[in-house]
């Protein structure tokens, strides 16, 4: 039928109705095989998958990253330096990114690394090159620096005087002229990339001793280069996510930012069998100090039976170097503004900090309190899982401090053997929240007081004759050196060589001989096996302990009365101990390790162990030296 | 003949076509069905109902949580009220095949569960992995309010809510934050500027309106639909507190102000009371609690708590309001077993009663007992040394939960209104 009629219809019009025809067909072909496919698709998708499994799998292999890729022209970066005697200062597309002109500091190299491709900056260090040991920094650092960052450096009054042949070598090996020359009050500007060419130098003479180089104005382009060439090509996860933003915006880490083998920011340490601490909140309280804060994390995520969410790092101030550190460890940081000045600040930091992981923590019975520039030993949790049931049980106890201010590297000696000790030695301690919420917090001192939180807590009105247990051998380490209360001499003689514990999974000793009437009994045994000393000998010498290996020996000092410390002060100088302020005494008793000896101090007739005392020993009496001024100042742990 | 030919393949063609339009509906018809699924595949036999949008989100959701460890609860109040109807049901069906749908199948929006954050791990990755199985997710954040009361602290968002979209169904997911007082607190769902209003029908949604606290439930393992779910132990119980969980923040800034302004009193006397003051409250808290009386915190405790988020230490006492309509005789029995003896009654149930108990270290105790009038409510006094008898009347209030000295309590949402009716607006 159609046919016949197509026929009588003019050729053109056929045509017309063919081409017409066809191209309907086509599209609904088109049409049909998309639908088909679409819809297959979306019944595979929607149907109930019988292996979840591999769906899962599924999911993961299909977590491609949003990668950017090149992007518009290439920028330029204009970098001002300026060196003088009495000021310096970077400028980067005429922000200001570093001014000094503070009088009777700053004094040395300053270094500023950019990062090449958005021109921010990543680190910002000064190095007093005039002083001993501070090039040693200087070189250790830019080396950590990675390749292809700007590098800027330039002097503030003098760099030279103790800027050594390796750091000179390094400066040459940037590609710098005047560094590895660098002369007496020499002034020096210099833009550079890491590994590459030198982008600008300039460097003025001294020409006297008695006087400095004209001040230098160096101004240079720096080209930035890509973003892509900026970053690594680190595997697309999660934790390299977090590295990714952490190295794009800091710099001075070292290998944790190394583009073919970074060091792993996740550690997953064997869990603790029958932990009794993983539900314990950890505060970690922090100041402007990102890389303690980033060796410290590093210890106690890798300690064995950490829980990470239980973390919290208080960082006092808006500082943002510090929140990075915590946020590539994916913790969780809380800043907090800075209220009052010096020690008073530390206190309200503290104050607010835990209160806050109470509050975060309402079930929590205990807090695990710590500092940003303490290690933590890797059997930390196991030695609090062990002993944390002494604080529910004995009100006789105030905390459990990881810290022996005793236990030096020749004065400690048993990882398993505990104490108990009348002072609060802090540096990583269990807080019940029992004491702060109904004794601590509601008199906590008022800014204005300026006190610091540790004296104030081991006052006796806060105290109230509690004591704390302590481990022989320390489960942190003090490595801090530039805090408010440190110097380098300072942490010298009185951190640098205190034990550390490494030994993983130590089996405490005895732990519930620590309460309260055990402890007694253990004291008075101790005291029974114990043997006397020679103490017509000199205390100080080595040969007053004989040399013997697992003995018990005890001396007994004078100690009039309670706070009659004259004697054991002389002695702890002398023994190169804590001497500062009385540590580690329980009832007039001191015990220690000497020549792999337990080696017990009774102060007489102070101490109710005094009936241990034959009566033929004479206590040795040791006198204080004619006061003399100048004793190491700013004499305060913590 | 060239015609004739073109004919040929012009038929050919059409016949073409019309198998693929038939292809076409076939494949529609059967799209159609396993989309939209209940009316369209009850033919399928002995699983009814199982294609519902809504089965199908909850299964998806519940495969990813379990995968993801993610450890989520039921609160749906409509489906916690299913439960409860069908208990017997959802016991037998535990094992064995399941023949109707009947939990999951109702044409709804949304279906409500919940998470305890403290017990999620791995945060990080999820919502990833949820957008990469078809969910189109929405996260809520805001600051942590357990950092409020602490003077200039700010800490990393917590998340809320999250919404994840299936399809034409969505999985409101509730995040709940430990509070001290041993309750659990959800925020306020907010929406940011940049979000899209239109993503799901918000207003919809059964929690979010407000923050809400509960209290923290016991959570057994049930199969529903074939789906392995937890829900709270007392599902009822649970149900019953929505519409009274509403949650109010107590105004720290306010209270810092104060303190500024007023400075705190922390002498030992102060500090002794407000230490005997919260724990009277607390022992009338569970003694009330256990025998199911709501209170609220009134008069110069209810002060305490609006002005400086804490006890007034010159106050002396501990008052609580109580509806009359929950008046049970056993009160002042149980108070008396917890050992707080009576010390005075004033008035009598019909009328103006206020009962005054004798705590530790010589505080006391007042319970007024409100009445409900159409337009306000009122309670009555009696000064104790007089006998003389006050009337104090207070516009309409309703309650909200907050959090004061440790303790989840009940205070008037309309604080400042109930505050100047009881002292004027002098406050």
């Amino acid at each position: 039928m159609e046919g016949t009629k197509e026929i009588k219809v003019s050729n053109r019009r056929i045509q017309e109705h063919w081409t017409g025809a066809v191209v309907f067909l086509l599209v609904t072909v088109i049409v049909n095989i998309k639908l088909i496919l679409d819809t297959r698709r979306a019944i595979s998708e929607a149907n109930e998958d019988p292996e979840p499994e591999q769906d899962y799998d599924e999911v993961l292999g299909r977590l491609e990253p949003p990668r950017r890729r090149g992007s518009g022209p290439r920028r330029v970066l204009d970098v001002e330096v300026y060196s003088s005697r009495s000021k310096v200062y970077v400028a980067v597309d005429g922000t200001t990114v570093l001014e000094d002109e503070a009088r009777e500091q700053g004094r040395g190299i300053h270094v500023i690394v950019l990062n090449q491709a958005t021109g921010h900056v990543m680190a910002k260090r000064v190095f007093d090159t005039y002083s001993p040991h501070e090039d040693e920094a200087m070189v250790l650092f830019l080396n950590m620096v990675a390749p292809g960052r700007v590098l800027i450096c330039t002097v503030k009054d003098e760099g030279s005087f103790h800027l050594k042949d390796t750091a000179k070598a390094l400066l040459r090996s940037l590609g710098s002229q005047a560094g590895p020359a660098l002369g007496w009050r020499d002034t020096w500007a210099f833009v550079g990339r890491k590994g590459g060419p030198v982008l600008g130098e300039k460097h003025s003479k001294s020409p006297a001793l008695s006087s400095w180089g004209d001040p230098v104005l160096l101004k240079t382009d720096v080209p930035l280069s890509s973003a892509e060439e900026a970053e690594c090509h680190w595997a697309d996860t999660e934790l390299n996510r977090r590295r990714r933003r952490f190295c794009s915006k800091v710099e001075g880490y070292g290998s944790v930012c190394s583009c073919k083998d970074p060091t792993p920011i996740e550690f997953s340490p064997d869990p603790l069998p029958d932990n009794k601490v993983l539900k314990v909140p950890v505060a970690v309280i922090a100041g402007n100090r990102p890389n303690y804060l980033y060796r410290m994390l590093r210890s106690l995520l890798s300690a064995q039976g950490v829980s990470p969410q239980m973390i919290t790092v208080f960082i006092d101030g808006y500082y943002e170097e510090p929140m990075d550190v915590v946020a590539l460890f994916g913790l969780r940081g809380i800043q907090h503004t800075p209220i009052s000045i010096k020690n008073a600040r530390v206190s309200q930091h503290y104050k607010a900090s835990l209160t806050a992981t109470f509050n975060l923590f309402p079930e929590a019975k205990f807090a695990v309190v710590l500092e940003e520039d303490l290690d933590i030993a890797v059997d930390f949790f196991s030695f609090l899982s062990q002993s944390i049931h002494l604080l529910e049980e004995d009100d006789s106890l105030y905390c459990i401090s990881a810290w022996n201010d005793q236990g030096y590297e020749h004065t400690a000696e048993d990882p398993a053997l505990l104490y108990r000790v009348e002072t609060m030695p802090g540096l990583g301690w269990v807080l019940r929240r029992s004491l702060y919420k109904e004794e601590l917090e509601p008199k906590w001192p008022t800014p204005e007081k300026l006190w610091d939180w540790d004296m104030w807590m081991r006052m006796p009105e806060q105290r109230r004759g509690r004591e704390c247990i302590i481990p022989d051998v320390s489960r942190s380490y003090h490595f801090g050196i530039v805090g408010l209360n440190m110097n380098g001499y300072f942490h010298e003689a009185y951190f640098k060589k205190h034990k550390f514990n490494t030994v993983p999974g130590v089996q405490l000793r005895n732990v519930d001989s620590l309460k309260k009437e055990a402890y007694e009994v253990e004291v008075h045994r101790l005291l029974s096996e114990a043997e006397v000393l020679d103490h017509s000998k000199n205390p100080c010498e080595d040969s007053f302990l004989p040399d013997t290996e697992g003995h018990t020996y005890v001396a007994f000092i004078r100690m009039e009365k309670d706070d009659d410390f004259t004697t054991w002060t002389q002695l702890a100088k002398c023994l190169h101990i804590w001497d500062l302020d009385v540590r580690g005494n329980h009832r007039g008793l001191w015990r220690l390790f000497r020549k792999k000896n337990h080696f017990l101090v009774v102060g007489v007739p102070a101490s109710p162990y005094s009936v241990k005392k034959p009566p033929s020993v004479t206590p040795i009496f040791l006198e204080p030296p004619p006061k003399e001024e100048g004793a190491p100042g700013a004499a305060e742990q913590t | 003949m060239s015609r004739i030919n073109k004919n040929v393949v012009l038929a050919l063609l059409t016949l073409t076509s019309s198998a693929f339009l038939l292809f076409q509906l076939y494949y529609y018809k059967h799209y159609l069905s396993t989309k939209n699924g209940a009316g369209l595949s009850k033919s399928k036999g002995s699983r009814i109902g199982f294609d519902s949008t809504q089965w199908r989100a909850v299964k998806k959701f519940i495969m990813l949580t379990s995968n993801q460890n993610v450890p989520v609860f039921l609160i749906d109040p409509l489906v916690l009220e299913l439960i409860n109807k069908n208990f017997e049901q959802v016991k037998n069906t535990s094992q064995g095949s399941i023949s109707q749908c009947t939990f999951f199948c109702v044409p709804r929006d949304f279906t409500a569960f919940a998470l305890q954050y403290h017990l999620w791990k791995n945060e990080e990755g999820w919502f990833r992995i949820a957008e990469n199985m078809g969910f189109q997710c929405l996260k809520i954040e805001s600051k942590d309010p357990r950092l409020d009361g602490i003077d200039s602290l700010s800490g990393t968002e917590i998340p809320l809510h999250y919404i994840c979209k299936l399809a034409t169904h969505a999985i409101h997911l509730v995040v709940f934050h430990e509070r001290s007082g041993n309750y659990l607190w959800h925020g306020h769902l907010r929406l940011k500027e940049h979000i899209d209003r239109k993503f799901v029908p918000f207003r919809k949604l059964q929690f979010g309106r407000y923050p809400g606290a509960f209290d923290r439930p016991e959570l057994q393992q049930v199969t529903l639909d074939g789906l392995e779910v937890l829900i709270p132990k007392d599902p009822m119980h649970f149900v019953e507190e929505v519409p009274h969980s509403r949650f109010i923040e107590c105004r720290y800034k306010e209270a810092r102000a104060f303190f500024q302004q007023y400075l705190d009193d922390n002498t030992v006397e102060a500090m002794a009371f407000r230490k005997s003051a919260k724990e009277l409250l607390q022992l009338a808290a569970k003694t009330l609690n256990k025998l199911g009386v709501p209170f609220w915190l009134s008069s110069g405790t209810c002060l305490g708590w609006y002005r400086q988020c804490n006890i007034i230490p010159y106050s002396k006492d501990v008052d609580l309001g109580i509806f009359i309509r929950d008046y049970k005789s056993d009160i002042i029995l149980a108070f008396q077993d917890a050992g707080l003896p009576l010390k005075h009654k004033f008035g009598k149930v019909e009328d103006s009663l206020e009962l005054s108990f004798q705590g530790k270290d010589d505080v006391k105790l007042d319970i007024f007992f409100f009445y409900e009038e159409t337009d306000h409510v009122w309670n009555g006094g009696t000064q104790a040394k007089t006998g003389k008898k006050f009337k104090y009347l207070f516009p309409k209030f309703t309650l909200c939960w907050t959090e004061f000295v440790d303790m989840k309590v009940r205070v008037p949402c309309e604080t400042l209104e109930y505050i100047e009716a009881n002292y004027g607006t002098q406050t």
